[in-house]
């Protein structure tokens, strides 16, 4: 809170009056005594500067349409064939097409590294399947336990797309821990490991980042998700 | 991944009347709207934004779409509209004559609709009386049924919440 004007003892009440000063409707003599008020306010002054904008932006509504409904919330248009989740087929072919789409892209540019880790069990631990332009093959890397804030297994899929200057490499993550800090490391052929991304953990689990690595996607032995204690999260070797 | 799928069917749910409202009132072809809309939540569910109002980003989002989509479609109408003289284009419907200003016209008009839609209902009847049927605070206070000092202090409050919320959304006006 701002400090309140000594000065104005009736500041307070005088205030109130900036509502009706701004949408219209004062009496003349509170209009008055408003004005009045308001010349030496600095606090009012600075509120109604930050309110002046206001009736130009309700004059933009007709009155009636102000009603919509509070949430907006509401069915699909008729004509639009919906699933039982609400969502129209059509959007939910779009996003089916648009994942394969998004695989046959990576299949045909780069690799791709599919990072799973966690929950299967103490001795399986994460997966990890390198999918390089035909030859496709599979690994399986080294487990790492649940961690903290970490209920689901994890599973990031990062794409390796060839660059002039290096590898893009394109991370999405579901069941990541939520609430600290992650790193991406990359491992080179000498088995020195670079942080290429960090970033906080999102309540809901699922991040999408875009990091960037000079090595080549060949060079790359390694891709890790790992915790500021260096905790592994999700490990892929190739 | 049936995840992916419950988070755009809710997205779809919670936003998508906003958005075909307000894509259906600029001059794109109505059969498209629903294309549109769809397009948009792709889009936004392809970057997974953290931002503080979903709604807002995905308003903007339908924004820059359609304006790139007008761009991309009549850059020859505006090429032979920049050849005209001065006196040609001021006599032009400004709508018209600028759809990207009809875009932004059209998406202020939500954002400020939907400021209103999220009053309290108490206060959002105080500036419909006020602003709207132009009322004094006594008349107002005589239609709603409530003392003259309580139609103020709901306007005070009104006032600031419909600011915050328009800021909150990104309107600067």
């Amino acid at each position: 809170m701002s400090a309140r004007p000594g000065s104005e003892p009736e500041h307070d009440e005088v205030q109130l009056l900036l509502g009706a000063f701004v949408l219209g409707g004062l009496e003349p003599a509170e209009h008055q005594a408003f004005t009045r008020h308001l010349r030496s306010c600095g606090e009012c002054q600075r509120e109604a500067a930050q309110l002046s904008g206001l009736p130009a932006l309700l004059d933009l509504v007709e009155p009636g349409q102000e009603a919509a409904s509070p949430d907006g919330s509401g069915p699909a248009p008729g004509g639009v064939v919906v699933a039982e989740t609400g969502a129209p087929r059509a959007l939910l072919q779009r996003l089916r097409s648009e994942r394969r789409r998004r695989r046959w892209r990576t299949f045909a540019i780069a690799a791709v590294f599919v990072l799973v880790a966690g929950a299967i069990g103490a001795s399986v631990g994460p997966v990890m399947n390198r999918m390089n332009a035909p030859p496709t093959r599979g690994l399986v890397a080294a487990a790492a336990p649940l961690t903290t804030g970490q209920s689901t297994p994890a599973v990031v899929e990062i794409d390796l797309v060839t660059r002039t200057w290096g590898t893009q490499l394109d991370l999405r993550g579901t069941g990541l821990p939520t609430g600290q800090v992650l790193f991406l490391a990359v491992t080179d052929r000498d088995g020195h490991s670079y942080d290429v991304a960090s970033w906080t953990g999102t309540p809901s689990g699922r991040t999408a980042l875009t990091a960037a690595c000079w090595m080549k996607p060949d060079d790359i032995t390694q891709l890790q998700v790992h915790t500021r204690e260096g905790a592994p999260v999700a490990t892929a070797t190739a | 991944m049936p995840l992916d799928e419950a988070v755009v069917a809710e997205i779809y749910r919670e936003h998508g009347p906003v958005l075909r409202r307000f894509v259906g009132r600029t001059s794109l072809d109505p059969g498209r709207t629903e294309d549109v809309v769809q397009e948009v939540i792709l889009r936004v569910w392809r970057q997974a934004p953290h931002v503080t109002s979903m709604r807002a980003y995905l308003l903007q989002t339908a924004r820059n779409m359609l304006i790139d989509m007008h761009r991309a479609a009549g850059r020859r109408v505006v090429e032979v509209a920049a050849d005209r003289d001065d006196d040609t284009r001021a006599r032009l419907d400004p709508r018209t004559a600028n759809p990207e200003q009809e875009i932004d016209h059209a998406l202020d008009q939500i954002l400020v609709e939907e400021a209103l839609a999220r009053l309290q209902p108490d206060h959002r009847s105080v500036v419909v009386a006020l602003y709207y049927q132009r009322l004094s605070v006594a008349e107002a206070a005589d239609q709603l049924g409530i003392p003259p000092g309580t139609v103020k202090s709901r306007a005070f409050y009104a006032v600031r919440s419909l600011r915050a919320v328009l800021d909150e959304m990104g309107v600067t006006q």
